[in-house]
């Protein structure tokens, strides 16, 4: 996707993007139910919806048509609802020749924002080559390394490959909470565009200094795991949606913990991965209508912390 | 040290239950019909080792080593490795097994049960293979999955490395080995590292029979060192 397409939309929507440009804790606002939710990245150049597709897991179903067709289902529906950022890595097995597939038989390469990584201590431009013809696109929207993984290596050559424009963004990425302090540290040396780190509503370390750094820094921030690889849902699904839910904009417990990751103002989306139609339809319900205030996220942190 | 400790078997899963028993069902419905041939060969195998007929052990570690070999390719090397990554390193595993126990039956003299074998150990091998050859196809019943799903022996890895252990089981009380305790132990190392493998990797996805593989690679560790073991029953 083009940054000038992205602008156009972000342009035309930005009366709906209520969220972090002012500042606090987003969304006491009322927004309209039917407008999508969106932040702004790279000093507001463009903006992207405040959920995004993951794929670990989810998509790696190697050869199996019926499961690629649910794939592409999800994909389909994703796009519908107005998504936009799909995550993906040569870590996760079959998922980005699935991923590929779906853009080519749904026509959607032209309205994905895609981000993939970097994985590997040896030849990063070869990789990242499979993995852009895997996927079909003309180039990625975004390029992470993954996990830290030969960062010294693999960074300069995102940032060289960005300037000759064959990347849109750089960035890096973590997962479970390690290697915050590296993280860190990468985050103040480098001109990075997009973090990608584990923030949920029980994963709540990089509140501490990673997210306000990313937001003191301008790097756009990618919560992942935000269902603890569904075990968070699991755990939640077994009580029920307190009441109060719905003035924080909540209509089920995926929009409860979603909204309250993409409400922190550092957050630019959530990548929740599913092979569901119905779960997609779930997830994508958390960008769009209110988000909840700084209040509000108290009170669903505490509740889940009580479960 | 510090953040290994924060990784847990679930960061090293990479595939979803649904994901791997679909593969189960896919990689059955394309060798179709092999599983009656792999089955209806094994049946004739345990018979023989019931029997102590003589060529019974080249002809299990032929059997054995082909099923392994063929796993290795059509399985792992295939399927398997679309959706794991460490796929690859289990063909290889699987394939030298194959080819060490077939090369150990080409062996002059050729190896064979000890006349009258009829030790404890041996009656476990021969428990050990009918279960992989028969038993283990019906357990998807027992755990509720289609039988499209079930797992064969020279097919899917489980069924076909337990045959493979209980054979190995048999070569401390076979004749024509100069050290047939020595080469038993050396050729038991990747089907009990399997046993183990595989145990870990089903009980990540929940799967009931998680403690099956495991549980038939320590009763075969313990009936192999366990010297009570060896003594003829009566």
């Amino acid at each position: 996707m083009t940054d000038k397409l992205h602008r156009r939309e972000w342009m035309g929507r930005v009366a709906a993007s209520i969220l972090s440009a002012s500042g606090g804790m987003a969304a006491a606002q009322p927004a309209a139910a039917d407008v999508l939710l969106r932040k702004p990245v790279d000093s507001g150049s463009f903006s992207l919806p405040v959920i995004g597709l993951g794929s670990w897991i989810s998509f790696n179903v190697g050869d199996d048509l019926q499961a690629r067709k649910s794939c592409a289902e999800v994909m389909r529906y994703f796009f519908q609802a107005g998504g936009r950022l799909i995550d993906s890595s040569p870590m996760y097995g079959s998922s980005q020749p699935v991923i590929g597939e779906a853009l080519q038989l749904l026509d959607a390469r032209g309205q994905v924002f895609s981000a993939d990584k970097v994985w590997t201590s040896g030849d990063g431009r070869a990789q990242i080559e499979t993995s852009r013809q895997y996927w079909g696109v003309p180039r990625f929207d975004l390029m992470q390394v993954h996990n830290l993984l030969a960062w010294r290596t693999q960074l300069p050559l995102l940032f060289e490959l960005k300037r000759a424009g064959l990347l849109g963004h750089v960035g890096i990425t973590t997962s479970h909470g390690r290697r915050h302090a590296e993280l860190a540290q990468l985050m103040h040396a480098h001109p990075l565009d997009f973090v990608q780190l584990t923030y949920n509503i029980v994963d709540r370390a990089v509140e501490q200094r990673i997210l306000p750094l990313a937001r003191e820094r301008g790097i756009a921030v990618i919560a992942n795991r935000p269902f603890r690889g569904g075990a968070l849902m699991r755990a939640v699904q077994r009580e029920r949606l307190p009441v109060w839910a719905a003035e924080a904009g909540c209509n089920n417990w995926a929009e409860f913990l979603l909204k309250f990751i993409v409400s922190h103002p550092a957050v630019t989306c959530a990548i929740p991965a599913t092979s569901r139609v119905e779960h997609v339809r779930e997830n994508m319900g958390a960008a769009r209508g209110r988000l909840p205030d700084t209040a509000q996220r108290a009170r669903m942190a505490a509740t889940v912390a009580a479960f | 040290m510090g953040e290994w400790s924060t990784y847990s078997l679930d960061d090293f899963l990479m595939f979803s239950p649904q994901a791997w028993y679909r593969m189960l069902e896919l990689h059955n419905r394309a060798w179709w019909p092999l599983q009656i041939v792999a089955a209806a060969l094994g049946t004739g195998l345990a018979w023989a080792v019931h029997r102590r007929l003589r060529p019974a052990l080249r002809l299990g570690l032929v059997l054995a080593g082909v099923g392994l070999l063929f796993v290795a390719w059509a399985f792992h090397w295939g399927p398997h490795a679309g959706i794991n990554l460490v796929a690859p390193y289990f063909a290889l595993a699987f394939g030298t097994q194959g080819l060490w126990m077939i090369g150990l039956a080409m062996l002059r003299p050729p190896l064979a049960l000890a006349r009258g074998s009829s030790d404890a150990t041996t009656r476990l091998a021969l428990a050990l293979l009918v279960g992989a050859l028969l038993l283990y196809p019906a357990l998807a019943l027992v755990w509720m999955r289609p039988m499209a799903q079930a797992e064969w022996f020279a097919l899917a890895p489980d069924p076909t490395m337990l045959a493979a252990l209980a054979m190995v089981l048999m070569l401390p009380g076979s004749q024509g080995l100069r050290r047939p305790c020595v080469t038993g132990a050396l050729l038991a190392v990747v089907p009990i590292a399997w046993c183990a493998a595989t145990g870990l990797s089903l009980w990540t996805l929940g799967a009931a029979d998680w403690w099956l593989m495991p549980a038939a690679g320590c009763l075969a560790g313990v009936a192999a060192v366990w010297p009570a073991a060896r003594s003829p029953v009566h």
